[in-house]
């Protein structure tokens, strides 16, 4: 436990260098001067930067008002967070029913459902954030129900909207990896073994085959925050949530691209590696996730 | 059908498809020097004016026309070789600098590389396309005077910060594949048998790893088209964005390429929506054409590598045919008649 404790933390402190590092690298490019001594000086400038947020201030590039960033971003930063793990909620409910439609139909039908989980999977998350907005205009102009504002403004800011929509390639990613993982398990001996001591198709894979599946779906973590993030970015991008990805634009300073990307580093890390400690007391065998 | 042929055909599908695209763009840009058909105006059979520009799609112009009369068609064809050729370009480099870096990292296990590695961790949680908008945003947004560098310079410059910034991510993509395939127990006795780290790195590894590098190779491409596109959407384009300072209009591309085309008019989506899906469609399109091509060479390599998949299959059926007990009466002969 100690050892697993320190190990963890130790990497995360080579992490948020390596972050340092990345926005050190951004500040010699906004510089334009690539001299190692300015390396040097930008890496130490940021460093005491972020053992110090609370002197850190923001600039509102619309209308250049001098700001605290401390309170500020703490708002975006629960919008975002708010968004993302609604939409991971969202996407394990809906794989997780998925998956149980997909295990009762029959062959044929299970061949068409795995084409097209693999189609949407397979499509960029700038063509899904476009379609929805579309559906949902057509469905306005047929209807005359606006089921969400798109556009934020100050005062209402959305959430539903954007985790919907976030959902969607999680939802076919997990669905893809949860078929390919149920095809490995069900060659599995211990699932043969269930089958003839009679036990009911649904009990074997809700008691049985769900937790290895689910435990196979974490070591798949690091990668689904990646995309997960990313596609945050646009999204909020493109439907102007104040959200906490709007500090990460070079309008700000590397500072402040730092001290956001550690928020929303930190806490991912720390699900990830909870995630980690529980299942390899659980199943005996070490995951790196 | 032969499950092999199968998935051959879908290799052969999608990867026509993504290279007719570019040697028509190609051939479109150098035989025809890209010269777009513009219609400003529709008039009738009497002269008189029916339309002005932008039409929307018909049998005239398949896929609509933009603001100022251009065929969207020849814009898609025109901007598939920029796009589709950069993303291959940049994918090549990186790949090409990832293999080296991953290969090293799978033969080395020491302190060092467990730090870089996890040092390199850190771009799994800045989304990549942020880093590179705020890498490229001095050097591609015009400046107040004008640029200082030429647009070839640009281009280069973008090449190559998109390359190392895809680096470090498929290298450790690459790395962990090696290492796997080092734990292989083939792999312990060509050790033991005194086998030095380039021979078992050339006989042993290579063959198979080459066969999964086929696989990983179109996710690059794709992963730098959606980085390409998503600094398209920041209205950051290839080879730098035009910005007008002085009366404030929108900032432009420099070449006509999908990801700026999509980036300028993605506002068009609520008032002339065939203008920004046209070029949409398409690179949807080229992304979901290479994930086919990477399943397809995925599914192909398990059905030759594993030859108990079929084998498998067969036996299925083998034994169902054993429990129907088809066994006739004619199957047997007395032996001894008395």
């Amino acid at each position: 436990m100690v050892r697993f404790v320190s190990k963890t933390m130790f990497e995360m402190i080579l992490i948020i260098i390596g972050i340092i590092l990345v926005s050190t690298t951004i500040s010699l490019f906004q510089m334009k001067d690539f001299s190692l001594l300015t390396f040097g000086n930008n890496f130490v400038t940021i460093t005491t930067d972020i053992i110090s947020p609370q002197n850190l201030v923001y600039i509102n590039p619309i209308s250049d008002v001098e700001r605290n960033l401390f309170p500020i971003i703490l708002n975006a930063y629960f919008s975002s967070a708010q968004i993302f793990f609604l939409a991971l909620i969202i996407s394990l409910f809906i794989s997780l029913s998925m998956i149980v439609l997909y295990f009762s139909a029959s062959h044929r039908l299970k061949k068409s459902i795995e084409r097209i989980g693999f189609i949407i999977s397979s499509l960029p998350d700038i063509f899904l954030i476009v379609i929805t907005q579309i559906f949902v205009v057509w469905f306005f102009k047929q209807t005359g129900i606006l089921v969400f504002d798109f556009v934020a403004t100050m005062d209402n800011h959305i959430v539903l909207v954007p985790a919907i929509i976030l959902s969607v390639l999680p939802t076919f990613f997990f669905f893809s990896l949860m078929i390919s993982i149920l095809r490995e398990e069900e060659g599995m001996a211990y699932v043969e073994l269930a089958k003839s001591k009679g036990l009911k198709k649904y009990r074997i894979l809700f008691i049985h085959m769900m937790r290895n599946i689910l435990i196979s779906l974490t070591t798949h973590g690091k990668h689904i925050t990646w995309f997960m993030l990313s596609n945050l970015l646009v999204l909020e991008y493109l439907f102007n949530v104040f959200g906490v990805t709007s500090f990460l634009f070079s309008y700000n300073t590397s500072s402040i691209f730092t001290v956001t990307c550690i928020l929303l580093f930190v806490p991912l890390f720390l699900i990830l590696k909870t995630l980690q400690f529980t299942f390899s007391q659980k199943i005996g065998s070490e995951l790196n996730l | 059908m032969n499950p092999k042929t199968k998935h051959i055909i879908v290799i052969f599908i999608c990867s026509t498809i993504i290279l007719s695209l570019v040697v028509g763009s190609l051939i479109f840009n150098v035989v025809f020097n890209g010269e777009i058909p513009q219609t400003r105006v529709l008039n009738d059979d009497s002269g008189n004016l029916i339309a002005i520009a932008p039409f929307p799609p018909s049998f005239q112009f398949p896929m609509g026309t933009d603001r100022d009369g251009n065929d969207m068609f020849y814009v898609i064809l025109k901007g598939a070789m920029y796009t589709i050729g950069v993303s291959l370009i940049i994918s090549c480099l990186s790949f090409a600098l990832a293999f080296v870096f991953g290969i090293i990292g799978a033969f080395t296990k020491s302190k060092s590389k467990y730090i870089t590695q996890t040092l390199f961790t850190s771009f799994y949680f800045i989304p990549q396309s942020i880093i590179a908008y705020n890498l490229l945003f001095p050097f591609l947004w015009e400046p107040p005077g004008g640029y200082t560098t030429t647009l070839t310079e640009r281009i280069v410059l973008q090449i190559v910060v998109l390359s190392i910034l895809t680096l470090p991510t498929t290298a450790i993509l690459i790395s962990n594949e090696a290492v796997q395939l080092l734990q292989k127990e083939y792999i312990t006795s060509a050790k033991v048998l005194g086998a030095s780290r380039f021979f078992i790195l050339r006989k042993h590894l290579l063959p198979h790893l080459k066969l999964r590098l086929f696989i990983i190779y179109p996710k690059i491409i794709i992963q730098v088209l959606l980085i390409l596109a998503h600094l398209g959407f920041f209205n950051l384009f290839l080879g730098g964005t035009a910005v007008d300072h002085e009366y404030g209009g929108s900032p432009a591309p420099y070449v006509n390429e999908w990801a700026g085309f999509m980036g300028t008019n993605y506002l068009e989506l609520y008032n002339k929506a065939w203008i920004f899906l046209g070029p949409m469609f398409f690179f949807a399109l080229t992304i979901l054409l290479l994930n086919g091509l990477s399943k397809g060479i995925e599914n192909l390599l398990e059905t030759q590598l594993d030859p108990q998949i079929i084998h498998k299959k067969q036996n299925i059926k083998s034994k169902t045919i054993i429990g129907v007990s088809n066994i006739k009466k004619d199957d047997f002969s007395l032996v001894k008649s008395s």
